[in-house]
């Protein structure tokens, strides 16, 4: 055997053996040749040295969190990733269908022509009468498209009649029309369900539950059984939800209650939690599995207020301010609106710092507790949903 | 065949600290991104599940220096603010700490990528077949890269140490 190469030494120092250094032939050619041997020991000590610097730099005791706190954060990352993606889905859903309405839409004006309904009907005022419409307002809806059917036959089927009548119905549909032809509903009225098929893969029994209060009408039933059976659906919704995580969120003309709380920003004082707890004259309420980076005590408006900073996976942080709420100001609670209606009220109503911030405030007991991060909204209420003591 | 993630969390959690410990130089937050690069592997059913893991606490590292950069001051603020409650260790203890790691930090800068990498695996416990497949060398080549890594860490580190021990 010729000498061994350093790659060679270093791999039986660090006793790889098999593809990487045959050991045996090594050990021969070491017995027999002085040379290497040195170098053995050289390199030794040179694989030493450097373990004990890098030794030497260590992160120092390392605690492992339990196992099963790992599985409960990753079972919530999948729900909220799964939420996204059929969030996401959705919205190129109905930017397609869009597309697809506006296209159609054009190339039809080509062909059908772009003449209003008031002004055909008045041009031929024959064809009025046996149709009982008499010249409409645009937009008008005539009665005999109210009035139930009675299975005769229509009395001006012909293809002029027919187009003109057509084109004399209201072009846009009401949620409850929505529902009855068929089968599209709007992005709002998905949002339960998504939820729903993404709580499903994790909590089969919860999710059947939400979906159950959440479903939207049988698309046969008629359009005022359906729109009454929407409503019912959305307060058993808003009712379940509420019964689910003891949420409520602030609405109407709370935008100024985050807002004082946030500008009190250079009042905080670094405390414990334990002075924290003292401070608020109760439990300060945080998001289990975040670590907490600091609390804070201040006043806002002359109320005792804590500020609890957590800290998101992705590294950035979660603010949560709390305060001791009196009767009125809970009282000025609106009622459950879904993360979806949050979102948007959030968006519409509250100045943020940057595009991405959402804010929400929600009430838990006798506290109100505002939340502040750079992520979307509905995620900023599902973790305000999971705060506990 | 289904990973056993309880038990590979067991026996590798601590290697994988270490190992993000030298690319985010911050024991809280390597302990953070262990944790999230164990999140997020539990969707998965890799073949080698250290190897894998090792790639993606690399990556995380990565992302984590970009957000770094971007993260914003009131958050540096907040950590500052939390890192002063906590017990102050002994001044002088704690300065030579900070200078052993500032030493070692630089010596491994001076190291290409590549052998920084095969040497911070080698030290967080993965064998050659692992490193080769994190790295994407050749198996035979990682004692030579390893050598190599070695001698650039204990010659950075002894000119970086002499020159400390000149300024005192």
């Amino acid at each position: 055997m010729s000498h061994i190469d350093e790659g060679q030494l270093h791999a039986y120092l660090d006793d790889e053996s098999g593809a990487v250094t045959d050991r045996e032939a090594v050990e021969r050619h070491l017995e027999t040749c002085a040379g290497c041997r040195e170098r053995l020991q050289t390199e030794r000590k040179l694989r030493e040295r450097a373990a004990a610097i890098l030794s030497g730099s260590g992160p120092g005791a390392v605690s492992a969190p339990p196992f099963d706190d790992i599985v409960a954060r990753s079972r919530a990352a999948r729900v909220r990733s799964r939420y996204l993606r059929l969030n996401r889905l959705t919205a190129l859903g109905w930017a397609a269908v869009i597309f697809l309405a506006v296209g159609v839409g054009w190339i039809a004006r080509g062909t059908v022509g772009v003449d209003s309904p008031t002004q055909e009907i008045a041009a031929v005022p024959g064809d009025s009468a046996p149709l009982g419409f008499g010249v409409l307002a645009q937009g008008e809806v005539p009665e005999e498209r109210a009035a139930p059917a009675t299975g005769e036959a229509e009395p001006a089927a012909s293809g002029r009649g027919a187009a003109r009548r057509e084109r004399s119905q209201p072009t846009v549909m009401t949620k409850s029309e929505t529902q009855a032809e068929g089968h599209a509903a709007t992005p709002e009225q998905n949002e339960p369900q998504l939820l729903a098929e993404a709580e499903r893969e994790e909590r089969p029994e919860e999710a059947d539950r939400l979906a159950a209060v959440a479903a939207p009408a049988a698309p046969a039933a008629a359009p005022e059984r359906q729109a009454e059976a929407f409503a019912d659906a959305d307060e058993a919704r808003n009712r379940a939800v509420a019964d689910d995580a003891r949420l409520s969120v602030v609405g109407g003309v709370r935008a100024d209650a985050p807002q004082d709380v946030l500008e009190a920003l250079d009042t905080w004082r670094v405390a414990g939690s334990d002075s924290a707890e003292q401070h608020i004259g109760g439990p300060v309420l945080t998001v289990p599995e975040l670590p907490v980076l600091a609390y804070q005590v201040g006043e806002v408006g002359g109320t005792p207020t804590v500020r609890v900073v957590q800290q998101l996976p992705s590294g950035e942080p979660l603010e949560l301010i709390q305060r001791r709420a009196d009767a009125e100001q809970i009282g000025a609670v609106s009622g459950v609106v879904s993360a979806m209606e949050q979102a948007r009220y959030k968006r519409d109503s509250v100045d943020v710092e940057g595009p991405a911030e959402a804010v929400a405030t929600v009430a838990r007991g006798a506290y109100l507790i505002t939340g502040r991060a750079a992520i979307p909204a509905d995620s900023l209420v599902a973790l305000l949903k999971s705060i506990s003591q | 065949m289904s990973v056993d993630w309880a038990e590979v969390y067991r026996t590798t959690f601590e290697d994988l600290v270490r190992f993000l410990h030298r690319k985010v130089w911050d024991a809280d937050r390597a302990q953070d991104l262990a944790q999230e690069t164990f999140v997020r592997a539990l969707d998965h059913e890799p073949d080698n599940p250290r190897a894998w893991l090792f790639t993606v606490a690399g990556n995380l590292a990565r992302d984590e220096a970009r957000a770094a950069i971007r993260r914003r001051e009131h958050l540096t603020l907040i950590k500052s603010e939390a890192a002063t409650r906590e017990p102050a260790p002994d001044p002088a203890e704690e300065l030579e700490h900070k200078q052993r790691m500032q030493r070692v930090r630089r010596a491994l800068d001076r190291l290409s990528e590549k052998d920084r990498d095969v040497l911070l695996l080698w030290d967080a416990g993965l064998d050659y077949a692992e490193i080769a497949a994190e790295t994407g060398l050749a198996q035979g080549a990682i004692g030579t890269t390893l050598a190599r890594a070695r001698r650039r860490l204990v010659e950075a580190h002894g000119e970086l140490e002499d020159r400390d021990v000149a300024h005192r």
